[in-house]
């Protein structure tokens, strides 16, 4: 008897202990609360206020992408929200839902979001204020899931189109801006995506090619991406074609043609070209930075134009997803000084240079634009100093046989230019000799053949024999504005080239104090040293900058 | 008081009878100092007269014993009629036979804190005997290190007795002392553990010393542990034979993040890093693109889909269930000349982790020669060869199985991918994170040791007269360890070298001891009359011990096939090694007196002579007891079958010093591709051995006619001359030096009681042991010291014990922003303040400002126990007994290292599902707190976060043993049992297991770093007895 209530007790004993040897994890990962523990659409099913909500998930099939092992943000809209939309257009409910879940938690933290934008599901990025999201606010919040968090709002989270969406739209098919940005796009070879299929009988290579849509001007200005951010002007015709009348006589291309009857190549307007050229500047000019704009506001393009809105011009305006959009009826541009600017040139941002690179020197100095200048020797003897010393023997120049030039390629408009520049010659003994320093500028017009060198001379389009000069003498530090000289021709072995000893006075068919630019492109410019007499040497080049100032009516 | 001067002789009369039974016992025989030996008669009478004429005082020993009972003595005082129980073989009485330094004893008449061990060695499943120790004697807190296969256990006896000096008990072994220190393993975590040369069926016996140890003088301030093994003791043959075969099992997986959860939490948790949503979403473990085939075959979509849409269980890949398997013979027998016993033994244990075994084979040859009369020889031969297959453990390497297996995230997978989501045979690399892949380490990384241990002795013993005797013993010990490492390409991440990126690396070690010992002694033996002794001896000892260590590491061999370090890069080959000796010699002796088995007084002085320090050291140790059961005035006194105080005071000391401290030395040192000799160490020619002084109050006792008796001892050790670190003034180019520089007391209480609970046709023996400690560091001269252990910090100081917790204390999170900031706590980044906020950890700010920062820091834990010891319990049954032995340790603190890693929320370690709680959401109630990259607030800081109850209870064995009834002349017995191991735990550690050990310092005490748990086993075995 003894024995068996022992025995009971012992086994009651080790029984009980068994279970006393519960698992002492079980207590300290115990969830403190079952939604921690489940996915984010558990969750929701479990709000009988968004039911709905729930209902369309399950209707556009997101509700199996929500136990994904990710982290969501949802802003669930509540059962009232929903009144009025059609439940059978899973489209459009797949639109809302995809505006309305995004990866990642993004809470509250006391009643603030704590990021300025969400991305959401369609890529969309909406903006947060205070505990509103893209306008809507936010009621209850905080509902933790295992992969997410819930906030409720109590009305729909519309998509918006961004920019390019909204310009696409059927009734903005005929604007010029629209039509021109679309038919920017391109179709080229993705090489990536491409298969090469083998070689052909020339050894080439062959595809399978896979073509790809490409518009470098959406590149540029990705007002169609989400993640970037806009202000886009939209202007009617009337508008935009009062602004190309405007633009055109800076914008002018021109293009050489052959001319049968004279059999010579001339010079004319190229319509077309100039048309693209105005029409995608104006376009240009209407895409501004992220900004609102009011009636009566000067606009900053990216590219840094004023647009003048005038009052009561905004006639539409529009959020988009990705920044704004103002349809106007009206719109100014001013030329002078805005769209068509003085165009400065630092000396030592020359493109090119006849000369070998040992003669040049860019010096620091604190007057100089920039805080450089450029001298070019003109002598060729090699050793220490030589090309740069100034001496009373002669030295040999390698100038002698070529004219020293450094060459520069602004873009220019289609208006004369008057041009300066600093040529400070200090050094010593040029200074202590008075010496005058007489530079040449060669010009050729945007669209004409740039300047070339050849052994014997200087090729260069304009007007054959007439260059620009500016003079000024050693020592004095200034600036030079530059005049036509009339070069001396056909004497034989006359390089450098030498002009004539005076500037000309006037000229049938130029303004001697404008460089006569008729296209817009890029120009080419050389500047270069020169002999004032025959026989007598070339010199150095000392330049700081150019400054081409547009010769344009204020009023413009 | 037996003797009546001038009246009749004594007459002690009385009736022997069995517990068990309750009858009368007959043919028991009892003999008695002065009287003829008797047998009792059918009833179980008996008389015995003492004729003496000689008058004397005190007590006198009357022996009885007959056969299948366990023999007992008992202090007579007078004539008296007696009853006397006996009770059966095995039984666990007052009295013990226990092996001393100087041969078997009787504890009833030693002065001191003398225990054996003596568990059921022949069906112990323990592979060493360490761990067999555990529970078995109060004060011993042996401490399982891990659960990998024979790793043994660390030896704390009675608390702790040093800082950064050995706290391990001596052993001696067949009387040779038996290193007992591991050496610095390229297996990490690893420590070598010399005993598990040692078969615990070869033990005859263990005795602990607790106090009394100072014949060992400057070795024994931690204790002395005797192992003495199998020694024939008759003539005729017998044949021990014993199977036994297990099955050790899986350990519950630790709770953590599946692939699902871990992904969520990565991605919340990334976000905090600076990456935005869409980066987060463009990783290749989130980008859930699909890769698809053209009709070219080229794919577009995430290449890596597949590479990391798994959910692996890397904890699962760790364990194997691991087989066990143990075959053992021993044959004792001789003639008159000679006695041998011979033994032979085979071990073959796989371990839980994956890819670790132990396998061993020892064998022995003891043999007793009797040369002459007078002179006999003794003989001792062990040698044993171990094979061990080990994982690395601690704290987190790329090597590291369990550490990997934890932190490994889960969506990645052990063998790769193609772009069609078919897995391949090939294993994976190391991941994004650079974690090695836990299969490649589980599978083909190597971690070998090879131990060979070969120890031999010749003693011999030279009567001179019956009092006067000369004994000699000749001792050699010598190991070898040998260890390759391997850790291949495939699959594993591997630390850099300084000039080269590593792809695999081959390590060699080899560690050589070799130790010669010699022991002479005179003893002496003297009986003034029936009741009073005198025991004394006299000897001196030597020692030389040598070791040796040679590595070579050598990196990127041609491939994973070639392992050798002769493969290795020649440029990046590291090789190295050192060599030491040290000489030991001591001169001792002792003298035991008993007076009138009443009075005990002993004396140990011992005078040692090292190669580590300068001077002779002298430890002198006395000690008294008092039998008051032997006094008159106890004769009527029933209930207390024997009562002994005893008081003991003595020196020891602890010369583990290093063996060139005192003296300036010099190491090797490379710069730039050239080497050269630096200085070692700033010697300190004033180092000295520590000193303890131990103080011991005891008492033994026995009640109602020995069926509970029981032993307490009260100690109070002082350990002067303490070996510290001190600082060593900057311009010395050291950080610190070695001195003397410290105190400690070290008090304690040890109790352990032991008794028949039921009697009869069952019998319970229920036996239980308690001890306590408490350690208090009395001087520091460096002042504090702070240790950082695996993360933990642990602070030594005047006033407290050592190694105790020291940071931060915490009192929830941040529930909301808005709290953080009324709070207005802040951490100091450079200049710059960081507050802390909504959802980080709210630390207790323990002085005024707002900053949170080391001065904030309190003791937050004791990794000491409050109290520890076993409970035991024997039930047996006609032919069945059930063993249980139930091990604990209550109150302790534990660092959770790993679970700091799990629970630190900042990388990309897995985590476990308590992150799961972790605050997301402003307002949000958790105790967790949230997520941060990098931690920048210092959330996971060391701090009572991660400090937790190690208090457990375990059922350490339990085995059931049936004997089967023979009838056979030639089998003796044939005993089956099944033995459990460590089958229930009660703990609420949530750490792996809160019993473990990663050092014998004691300043790593309660620090875990990925041990590996204990594992649950089941044995069945037979043993046979011919």
């Amino acid at each position: 008897m003894r024995f068996k209530n022992c025995t009971r007790c012992l086994a009651i004993g080790l029984l009980a202990s068994l279970f006393a040897a519960c698992n002492p994890w079980d207590e300290h990962v115990k969830v403190n609360d079952s939604n921690l523990d489940a996915s984010v659409i558990d969750v929701l099913k479990q709000q009988p206020d968004l039911s709905t909500f729930v209902n369309v998930l399950e209707l556009t099939g997101y509700d199996s992408v929500l136990i994904n092992a990710q982290s969501y943000t949802i802003f669930a809209p509540t059962n009232a929200a929903w009144t009025g939309i059609d439940m059978a257009n899973i489209e459009l409910l797949r639109g809302y839902v995809k505006n309305c879940v995004a990866f990642q938690s993004f809470t509250l933290v006391s009643n603030v979001f704590t990021v300025s934008k969400i991305k959401m599901l369609n890529g969309k990025y909406l903006p947060t204020s205070g505990s509103s999201i893209d306008g809507v606010a936010v009621g209850e919040h905080n509902i933790l899931a295992a992969n997410g968090v819930i906030h409720k709002t109590a009305s729909l989270l519309v998509p918006k189109m961004n920019i390019w969406e909204y310009l696409n739209q059927d009734n903005f098919a005929s604007y010029s801006q629209v039509k021109f940005l679309k038919e920017r796009t391109d179709s080229v070879m993705d090489m990536e995506l491409s298969y090469q299929l083998g070689l052909d009988r020339n050894g080439r290579p062959y595809y399978d090619t896979v073509w790809v849509q490409r518009n470098e001007w959406l590149s540029k200005y990705g007002i169609n991406k989400e993640d970037s951010s806009y202000t886009f002007l939209l202007l009617d015709e009337t508008t935009f074609e009062n602004l190309k009348q405007k633009y055109t006589p800076y914008f002018t291309i021109n293009r050489t043609v052959y001319d049968p009857i004279a059999l010579a190549y001339t010079s004319e307007v190229d319509p077309i070209a100039t048309n693209l050229q105005v029409t995608g500047e104006i376009t240009k000019d209407m895409i501004l930075l992220p900004v609102t704009i009011t009636n009566g506001d000067t606009a900053v393009s990216v590219d840094g134009v004023k647009i003048i809105i005038p009052p009561s011009s905004i006639d539409v305006d529009y959020t988009a997803s990705n920044g704004k959009i103002y349809e106007l009826g009206n719109a100014e541009v001013k030329m002078y000084n805005n769209k068509v600017k003085e165009i400065f040139i630092e000396a030592e941002n020359y493109v090119g240079t006849t000369m070998p690179y040992t003669t040049i020197s860019k010096r620091m100095f604190s007057w100089a634009s920039g805080g450089y200048d450029i001298v070019v020797s003109g002598r060729n003897v090699v050793g220490a100093n030589n090309y740069w010393a100034y001496g009373t023997t002669t030295p040999t120049y390698c100038t002698n046989a070529n004219n020293a030039a450094l060459t520069y390629r602004p873009t220019l408009n289609s208006i004369p230019y008057k041009v300066y520049w600093k040529s400070y010659d200090n050094l010593a003994g040029h200074v202590a000799a008075n010496l005058l320093v007489s530079q040449k500028l060669f010009f050729s017009n945007p669209g004409a053949p740039p300047l070339t060198y050849t052994s014997s001379a200087v090729n260069f389009n304009f007007s054959d024999s007439i260059v620009f000069i500016g003079q000024n003498v050693a020592g004095n530090n200034a600036e030079t504005q530059l005049f036509m000289w009339q070069t001396i021709t056909n004497v034989a072995a006359t390089k450098p080239l030498r002009v004539a000893s005076t500037p000309l006075l006037s000229h049938p068919d130029y303004e001697i104090d404008k460089l006569p630019c008729t296209s817009y492109g890029t120009a080419s410019l050389w500047v270069s040293n020169s002999a004032l007499v025959a026989g007598t040497n070339g010199g150095s080049i000392f330049l700081d900058y150019i400054r081409l100032v547009p010769v344009i009516d204020p009023g413009q | 008081m037996i003797g009546q001067v001038g009246t009749s002789d004594i007459k002690v009369s009385g009736t022997v009878v069995s517990v068990l039974t309750g009858n009368p016992l007959a043919g028991a025989r009892l003999t008695l100092e002065g009287a003829k030996p008797v047998m009792t008669e059918e009833k179980g009478l008996f008389t015995l007269i003492v004729t003496e004429k000689k008058i004397s005082q005190g007590a006198r020993i009357l022996q009885v014993s007959a056969p299948g009972y366990a023999t007992r003595k008992l202090y007579i005082t007078g004539s008296k009629n007696l009853i006397i129980r006996m009770y059966e073989d095995g039984y666990k009485g007052v009295e013990e036979m226990i092996m001393t330094p100087f041969g078997m004893e009787s504890t009833l008449n030693s002065a001191f804190a003398i225990n054996s061990a003596s568990p059921d060695l022949g069906s112990a499943t323990a592979t060493t005997p360490d761990v067999l120790l555990q529970g078995t004697v109060a004060g011993l807190n042996a401490v399982s290190r891990s659960g990998q296969v024979a790793s043994g256990a660390n030896m704390f006896l009675q608390g702790f007795n040093s800082l950064i000096a050995t706290s391990q008990p001596m052993i001696v072994v067949d009387g040779v002392p038996f290193d007992n220190y591991g050496f610095k393993s390229l297996i990490s975590n690893y420590q070598t553990n010399p005993l598990s040369a040692i078969d615990v069926k070869d033990i005859e016996t263990i005795t602990v010393l607790k106090d009394g140890s100072g014949l060992y003088g400057g070795k024994a301030s931690n204790g002395v542990i005797l192992i003495n093994s199998l020694k024939a003791t008759d003539a005729a043959t017998k044949i021990y034979a014993s199977v036994n075969t297990g099955m050790s099992f899986k350990p519950m997986e630790l709770p953590l993040l599946d692939a699902t959860r871990y992904k969520s939490y990565l991605s919340d948790l990334l976000m905090t890093s600076g990456k935005t949503a869409s980066q987060i979403q463009e990783l290749p473990y989130f980008n859930q693109d699909k890769p698809v085939a053209d009709k070219y075959g080229r794919y577009s979509g995430n290449a890596d889909y597949y590479r990391y849409a798994n959910n692996t269980d890397w904890q699962a890949s760790t364990y194997e269930m691991a087989k066990n398997q143990d075959y053992y013979i021993n044959i004792k027998g001789g003639d008159e000349t000679a006695l041998y016993a011979v033994s032979m033994g085979y071990l073959s244990q796989e371990g839980i982790l994956s890819n670790t075994s132990y396998t061993r084979f020892n064998t022995r040859f003891n043999s007793d020669i009797n040369i002459s009369k007078k002179l006999q020889a003794h003989t001792n031969m062990a040698f044993s060869y171990g094979t061990r297959y080990m994982q690395n453990e601690g704290p987190g390497t790329t090597s590291n199985l369990l550490y990997n297996s934890f932190v490994k995230a889960p969506f990645t997978s052990a063998n790769t991918f193609n772009m069609e989501g078919l897995a391949s045979p090939n294993l994976e690399s190391a991941d994004v994170f650079g974690v090695s892949n836990v299969k490649a380490i589980a599978n083909n990384m190597v971690l070998r040791n090879l131990n060979y241990r070969f120890t031999g002795s010749l003693g011999f013993d030279y009567d001179f007269s019956r009092n006067l005797k000369l004994s000699g013993l000749f001792g050699l010990n010598f190991n070898k360890d040998r260890e390759r490492v391997f850790l291949p390409a495939a699959g594993m991440a591997h630390d850099t070298l300084v000039n080269a990126v590593v792809t695999n690396e081959s390590k060699h070690r080899v560690e050589r001891w070799f130790v010669l010992y010699t022991d002479a002694h005179l003893s002496y033996t003297k009986s003034f009359n029936a009741e009073s002794k005198l025991t004394a001896h006299a000897g001196m000892r030597y020692q030389n011990s040598q070791t040796e260590n040679d590595f070579a590491l050598a990196y990127n061999s041609a491939s994973d096939n070639f392992k050798s370090i002769g493969y290795g890069d020649a440029n990046l080959r590291k090789i190295g090694g050192s060599l030491g000796e040290q000489k030991w010699m001591s001169f001792y002796g002792n003298a035991d007196m008993v007076f009138a088995n009443k009075y005990i007084a002993s004396v140990i002085l011992s005078a040692d002579l090292s190669s580590r320090y300068t001077g002779a050291m002298v430890f002198p140790t006395i000690s008294g007891a008092w039998l008051l059961s032997s006094e008159d005035f106890m004769r009527d006194v029933s209930a207390v079958t024997f009562l002994k105080v005893r008081a003991s005071l003595g020196k020891t000391g602890n010369d583990d010093i290093g063996n060139y401290q005192q003296k300036k030395y010099y190491t090797s040192q490379g710069l730039l591709g050239y080497y050269g000799l630096v200085l070692g160490n700033i010697p300190n020619s004033k180092l000295k051995p520590e000193v303890t002084t131990k103080m011991n109050l005891g008492v033994d006792a026995a009640f109602m006619d020995d069926r509970m008796h029981m032993s307490l001892d009260i100690y109070s050790h002082s350990i002067q001359d303490m070996i510290t670190y001190s600082t060593a003034p900057a311009f010395s180019g050291f950080t610190s030096y070695l001195s003397n520089g410290g105190s400690m007391t070290n008090k304690g209480i040890d109790l352990s009681v032991y008794g028949r609970v039921i009697s009869g046709e069952i019998n319970w023996d229920l036996g239980l042991n308690i001890s306590k400690y408490k350690n208090n560091v009395t001087r520091l001269d460096a002042g504090t010291m702070e240790t950082v252990m695996n993360g933990a910090t642990v602070q030594t100081k005047v006033g407290q014990p050592i190694g105790v917790f020291y940071g931060y204390k915490t009192n929830g999170i941040y529930a909301t922003q808005a709290e953080a900031t009324t709070e207005g706590l802040y951490i100091m980044n450079g200049a710059i303040q960081k507050p802390f906020s909504g959802g980080d950890v709210r630390f207790v700010n323990q002085n005024a400002g707002g900053e949170i920062n080391a001065a904030d820091r309190v003791i937050i834990g004791d990794p000491n126990p409050d109290v520890y010891g076993a409970i035991l319990s024997t039930v047996t049954f006609n032919n069945f007994t059930l063993d249980m032995k139930m091990t604990y340790a209550l109150g302790g603190d534990i660092y959770n290292y790993t679970r700091d890693v799990l629970e630190s929320m900042s990388g990309y370690q897995n985590q476990t599902l308590s992150v799961l709680n972790r605050w997301r959401a402003d307002g949000q109630v958790t105790s967790v707190p949230k997520a941060t990259w990098g931690d920048p607030m210092g959330n996971s800081r060391f701090s009572d976060r991660w400090i937790e109850d190690g208090s457990y209870m375990r059922l350490k064995t339990m085995t059931l043993n049936y004997k089967v009834p023979m009838k056979s002349k030639f089998i003796e017995s044939i005993n089956v049992f099944v033995t459990g191991e460590n089958l229930l735990t009660f703990t609420k550690y949530k750490g792996l297991d809160p019993e473990f050990s990663q050092s014998e310092n004691p300043l790593y005490y309660g620090v875990d770093a990925a041990i590996c748990p204990q594992p649950k086993a089941v044995f069945l075995g037979v043993k046979i007895g011919l």
